[in-house]
Order: C-alpha cells, then sequence, then structure tokens
C-alpha cells in the first residue's frame, strides 16, 4: 500500500499531462509566443515537480501549479527573454488573473478552428502548415516557395485574419 | 490615452507580438491598449487560442503526410501535449522536457517524425530536416601524411566528398563507397569524381577492384582505365607514365586509339598510345602499397608512445584535477584518477559501457551505448576557471534526443557545468546561474559534428575563462569560437556524470535522455583556463 502523504510521479505526470494545454494557453498570453510558452512551462515543470509534495489533492491542481508558472514566466522575462519587449508586471497580472477563467473556452475555440482551417483552399492551408511548423519563419519560407517574404507575410496574416474571423463566428453560431 | 483602436489593428499587433517583428513602438501601444480594454484583453486570449489551434493542426497535417498516420481520432480537442517544434532544448528544460514527452505524448512521440526543432539561446536552427551527405569515399588509413592544405587536408576515417586532393607525401588509402581500394603514394593529385570514378593527375597509385567495384574509372591525362575486376598500378611520376595489371584485367581507353585490354602480368607505357607492347608488371615499383599494413602499425605504435610520454607531463600539471586516461585494467569498473594533484577526486564509478579500444592498439576507451551507461564522478569544490577536454568518438546524435551528455553535473544545482552535444552537432557549455526556478547560461559552438564525423576521433575542449571574461571551444587543438562571459558564475561542478546525466538520487520521475553514444579515451578536467598554445599540446 503506498504511502497516500508520499507524492508519486505517476500521479505528477498525470496530472502535469492533464494540465499542460492549459497551462501552455495560459502562459502563450503573457509571452506572446508558442515558443516561450513552452521553454517557461518546461522550467516551471521542474519547480512544480520540486514542490510537489505540498500540493493539496484535494484542489485543482491547474490553479495550483499555474501559480509557479506565472513567476516562472515573470523571472523569464526578467533575465531569458529574446525580446526585451514584454508587457509590463501590471497587465500581467490581470492577464493572468482573466486567464484562469478564460481558459474554459479554449477547448471550443481550438475546435471550432480546426474546423474553420479545413474550409481553406488548399493552396492556403498548405501557407498555413509551413508557416506554423517552421517557427514562423517566413524568411526561409519565402526562399523556398520563392517569393517575396513581404508578400507572403501579408498573405499568411490575411489568411490568420480570416480564420481568427471564421472562429468567432462559429463560437457566436453555438453559443 | 488613446484606447480607441479598430480589429485591424488589434489582429495586426497581436500577430507582430506573436511573430516577434513588433516595434517598441507598437508594442506599448498594444500593452496599452490590453491594459485599458477587456474586451481587447479576450480577443488577445482568443487569438491565443487560435494560433495554438492552427499550430496543433499543422503538426497534425504534418505527421499525416509524412508518416502516414490518421491521428482523426486525436482530434481538435486534445492538440498534442508536446510541440514537436518545442524549443525543448535548453536543460534547465530537461525535466520537463522529460515530463512533456511523458506517458500519454509518448504514443505521439513514437509517430512523430523527427521535427522536433530546437534554438538554443536566440540561434535558429533549421528543422530536422532528413540529413544528407555528399561524401563518396573515405580516407580510410595512412600513413605520414602530408597534405596541400590549400586542397584539404583529410583525417583518417573522414569521409571525403568530390573534388581535388593533393598528397605531398606520405600514403593514403582511399575507399570508394562503390569498393574500389586506391593506395596513394605523395607527390600525387587525384581528383574524386563519384564513388565509383576518380582522375589522377600525378603520383603513384595501387587500386585494388573487388567484382562489386567492376567499372571503376580512373582517368589520367592520357587516357582512362576502366576496371573490370583487378589489382593493379599507376605510375604517373615517371617521364614516361605506365600502367601495370597484377591481376584481372583493365581495359584501357586513349584518344585516337583503339581500346586496348591487359591481362595479369601485363603492363603498359600510356606515353605510346598506337603501340602494343606488353611489358612485364613491376610490383616492386609499387611496394608502398604491399607494406602499408607493416607502416600503419607501427606509425599508430610510434603515436601511442606519443601519447603515452606526453600523457605523463600532463597528469604533472599542477592545476589539473581529474585525468582519466581509461588504461585500466581489462574489465576494470572504476576509471582511476590519474591527475597527480587529484587526490581530493575519487575514482570514476562505470556504470553499464564496454571496454573497448581507443585510438589505437593498446589504447583503451569505453563505448557508451545504451541509455544506462555512464561514469559517475563526484568533483567537490569550486572551479573559478576551468578547462575541460576529451577525446570522443561520436557515433551518432539521436533525432529525437536534444542532448548528449559528454560531462554533465546531476540535476540543475546553481554552479552545475553541463558540456554537451546538442541535437544540431554543436558543442554547448551550459552554467546554472539560478535555480528554482532554474536559469542556465548556455555557450553555444557552431556545428561540429556533422554526419560526416561520425566514427571520428575528435579531441573536444571547453575553457571557461573568467579573467578573460570569456568562454572558448576548441575541436581537435584548434580554436572554434569565443563567447563573452553572459554574467559571473562560480562553477561546482559537484556530482556529474560522463556521457549521460540524472536530475537527481532520488529523482523517480521519467526525465528526457541525454546519453552519449559513441566512445571516450582521455578525459580532463583542469581548474585553469588553458591557453590556445596548451591546448593544441594537449590535442596532439
Amino acid at each position: 500500500m503506498p504511502d497516500p502523504t508520499e507524492p508519486s510521479s505517476e500521479q505528477f505526470i498525470t496530472l502535469l499531462n492533464a494540465a499542460h494545454g492549459r497551462l501552455l494557453g495560459f502562459l502563450r498570453v503573457m509571452l506572446g509566443n508558442n515558443a516561450d510558452a513552452e521553454d517557461v512551462l518546461q522550467r516551471a515543470s521542474m519547480t512544480i515537480w520540486r514542490k510537489f509534495g505540498e500540493y493539496d489533492a484535494s484542489k485543482d491542481f491547474f490553479s495550483w501549479a499555474s501559480s509557479f508558472a506565472f513567476y516562472e514566466a515573470k523571472n523569464f522575462q526578467r533575465v531569458a527573454a529574446r525580446s526585451r519587449l514584454h508587457f509590463d508586471d501590471e497587465l500581467l497580472q490581470r492577464l493572468a488573473e482573466e486567464r484562469v477563467r478564460d481558459l474554459d473556452h479554449r477547448e471550443a475555440r481550438l475546435a471550432a478552428m480546426d474546423q474553420c482551417v479545413e474550409e481553406l483552399q488548399e493552396t492556403d492551408r498548405e501557407l498555413v502548415r509551413e508557416f506554423y511548423l517552421n517557427n514562423t519563419e517566413v524568411a526561409t519560407l519565402a526562399g523556398r516557395l520563392g517569393r517575396a517574404p513581404q508578400t507572403l507575410y501579408n498573405k499568411l496574416n490575411t489568411l490568420r485574419r480570416l480564420l481568427a474571423d471564421c472562429m468567432k463566428r462559429r463560437l457566436a453560431r453555438e453559443a | 490615452m488613446n484606447s480607441e483602436s479598430n480589429p485591424h489593428e488589434l489582429h495586426r499587433l497581436f500577430t507582430a507580438k506573436a511573430d516577434g517583428t513588433i516595434t517598441p513602438e507598437e508594442h506599448e501601444r498594444l500593452n496599452a491598449l490590453l491594459k485599458d480594454s477587456a474586451e481587447a484583453r479576450q480577443q488577445w486570449f482568443a487569438f491565443q487560442d487560435a494560433e495554438a489551434a492552427l499550430l496543433a493542426w499543422s503538426q497534425r497535417e504534418a505527421l499525416r503526410r509524412e508518416a502516414g498516420v490518421d491521428l482523426a481520432g486525436q482530434g481538435t480537442s486534445q492538440p498534442p501535449i508536446s510541440s514537436p517544434r518545442s524549443r525543448g532544448l535548453n536543460y534547465f528544460g530537461a525535466l520537463a522536457a522529460g515530463f512533456a514527452i511523458g506517458l500519454a505524448a509518448w504514443a505521439m512521440w513514437t509517430a512523430w517524425p523527427n521535427r522536433t526543432k530546437v534554438s538554443p539561446s536566440s540561434s535558429k536552427v533549421a528543422a530536422r530536416d532528413e540529413a544528407t551527405t555528399s561524401s563518396v569515399a573515405v580516407l580510410s588509413r595512412g600513413v605520414n601524411m602530408e597534405w596541400d592544405r590549400t586542397a584539404g587536408a583529410p583525417a583518417v576515417n573522414e569521409p571525403l566528398p568530390p573534388g581535388v586532393l593533393r598528397l605531398q607525401s606520405g600514403v593514403a588509402e582511399i575507399e570508394f563507397f562503390q569498393g574500389a581500394r586506391l593506395c596513394v603514394e605523395g607527390p600525387a593529385e587525384i581528383q574524386l569524381i563519384s564513388s565509383g570514378e576518380a582522375f589522377c593527375r600525378y603520383g603513384r597509385f595501387s587500386a585494388h577492384v573487388p567484382p562489386q567495384a567492376r567499372g571503376f574509372r580512373l582517368g589520367t591525362p592520357k587516357g582512362e582505365i576502366v576496371d573490370l575486376g583487378t589489382d593493379f598500378g599507376l605510375d604517373l611520376n615517371d617521364k614516361s607514365p605506365e600502367l601495370h595489371v597484377f591481376k584481372g584485367e583493365v581495359e584501357l581507353h586513349q584518344p585516337q586509339v583503339q581500346m586496348r585490354t591487359l591481362t595479369t602480368g601485363t603492363a603498359a607505357s600510356l606515353e605510346q598510345p598506337g603501340s602494343i607492347q606488353p611489358m612485364a608488371a613491376n610490383a616492386a615499383a609499387f611496394t608502398f602499397s604491399h607494406d602499408l599494413d607493416a607502416r600503419v602499425s607501427e606509425s599508430r605504435r610510434e603515436a601511442f608512445a606519443r601519447w603515452t610520454e606526453s600523457s605523463a607531463r600532463w597528469n604533472d600539471d599542477p592545476d589539473l584535477r581529474l585525468r582519466l586516461d581509461f588504461q585500466d585494467q581489462e574489465d576494470a569498473r572504476s576509471l582511476r584518477n590519474a591527475a597527480s594533484r587529484g587526490q581530493d577526486i575519487a575514482a570514476g564509478t562505470i556504470v553499464g559501457c564496454n571496454w573497448t579500444q581507443g585510438r589505437w592498439p593498446g589504447k583503451r576507451a569505453l563505448q557508451f551505448h545504451s541509455v544506462s551507461d555512464r561514469v559517475r564522478l563526484n568533483l567537490p569544490g569550486e572551479y573559478p576557471q576551468f578547462t575541460v577536454a576529451a577525446w570522443v568518438q561520436l557515433h551518432s546524435l539521436n533525432a529525437r534526443q536534444n542532448q548528449s551528455s559528454i560531462c554533465m553535473s546531476q540535476g540543475l544545482e546553481v554552479g552545475g557545468v553541463h558540456w554537451q552535444v546538442i541535437h544540431t552537432g554543436a558543442i554547448c557549455l551550459g552554467i546554472v546561474a539560478e535555480a528554482h526556478p532554474s536559469v542556465t547560461d548556455d555557450y553555444i559552438s557552431p556545428v561540429v559534428f556533422t554526419p560526416e564525423r561520425f566514427g571520428q576521433w575528435v579531441h573536444l575542449a571547453a575553457v571557461f575563462d573568467t579573467a578573460g571574461k570569456e568562454v572558448r571551444f576548441y575541436v581537435n587543438g584548434e580554436l572554434l569560437s569565443r563567447h563573452p562571459l553572459k554574467r559571473p558564475v562560480l562553477p561546482k561542478p559537484g556530482m556529474a556524470e560522463l556521457a549521460n546525466w540524472i536530475p537527481a538520487s532520488d529523482y523517480r520521475g521519467p526525465h528526457a535522455v541525454r546519453n552519449f553514444v559513441g566512445c571516450i579515451d582521455d578525459f580532463s578536467v583542469c581548474a585553469r583556463a588553458l591557453s590556445d598554445t596548451e591546448v593544441r599540446q594537449l590535442a596532439q
């Protein structure tokens, strides 16, 4: 019989995996992009593991873990951010607070977007796929497709806008 | 504050922020707009979820296309737990990388194509496309080789791409990928054309062409030789260049004359295209190819003797703390510390691993292959300055593994030293600068290990030079790159592992795989920043 007070690594991994998407979504709004969010989440996971002994299993894991993610994000901006441009502390605090509730909409948004992207023409879908898979390096992508980077970037952003509008419409219909 | 904005402007600012193209002015505007408007914040949240959805969709698409795996069932509401372009290299994320690919993700992970995108620090590293090589041959052996460096100076076991090589003296043996073996005596110039063809301008050559390599073509200024499965010699040094067939049959194609066929024991002068004057083949002119075995053995013995001598001198260096020369007994389970001033550093403990031959016969090495193979070390104390050096033979880099440890401190404690090969083939020296949460200062060299370097013995050194405020990387004794120190940190390697890494002795979860695949036959830790000259001596 395992000691119930002993933190179990399996329990930890199960909880962390279950909360992974939301934690990433939580960090994205503070940091602005996926790559930084992933970096920070990886670091935060280490802290969360260290503190896991203090976790009260009757409480929501995400709420508990997100506070570590929040401080990790602030720390990341302080010492390791690639860009000096980051949101100020007051805004970060507000984003973090509001995003916890907002995450209830996340699943619906993801589902809606999956349908929207399927509605695109094949060539546009191709462009979207290449862009997101290649870490948004438009210059490289443009070189490969033999197109001007700015033209390509404009095209992509038009698609992103169309997709965002489509997502919004779908969500409004469902609501 | 002007918080009026239209949806177009907001969306443009969102994408610029997400893509890292935002200007400081725009960023200030975005910060203000988000602060002032709950509606804008809500749109920002939706935008980020939209981006996450598009990324997840793109990954599933790529997987469907490349691996032919239908992931429809894993669909919409569950984006991949670990983004395949996660920048999970940094080992402050090492643990988490393990978590991220843990359990639920494993199923997907095994199916993901090698796409994991990793960009240490700010460098953007290309996605993991399939590795390619343009090599057509390999320099298999050599004795006293002196190359004209302007045309390249390959090392033994180095794959050779098409191009010209000029051997000033010595003997080189080139094995073409198609199977032909060509022994070259300097001075000679040879141009590799393909895995079955070369052009010899001058020099003496001796070829062995097995049946699989039938049709091997050797061009000369005086005509072309097509081999039909033989041993032959080609002497282009003499005033009258000659072709000698020791065994088998070759065709000699020369301009304006009929093709001639030479068979065992015959020879022909290339200067007299028309004449059919078979001569007795003279093997004596090509002894360089016959006594190569003996000369190679001799030269290896000499190199080993030189190493033994310089090794003893190096052990007496006053700042040397740890020296593993790997000359321990057959089936030893620990590695003796040979540094004379390293009394406080215990022998390394071998876990797993196989003993094998090192750089020369008589030189012993450990082979690291499985995820369990490692040598446990303890390096107590502080190292304000240090040099780490090793002779390594990397066999491969696992595409699903971000880092391969050369020597890494256990865990992520402040002062921890992490010397590793990252998946791109670059070398990274990281010093943990902050803990809980951990932040590591990474110094990353240009790419060292391309597939062409796998299997070759390479001398690596990294210098942490506090006085010079820089980190330096060396390959085979030559300075590769220098990097300004990011901040003063006091390195404390502590418990460490050669060729592997664990997060902590009591850690129980899954963790990222960091094992090195290859051999190591020499390893040193010196509490001094060695100079360029000192590193060069060490690599000789």
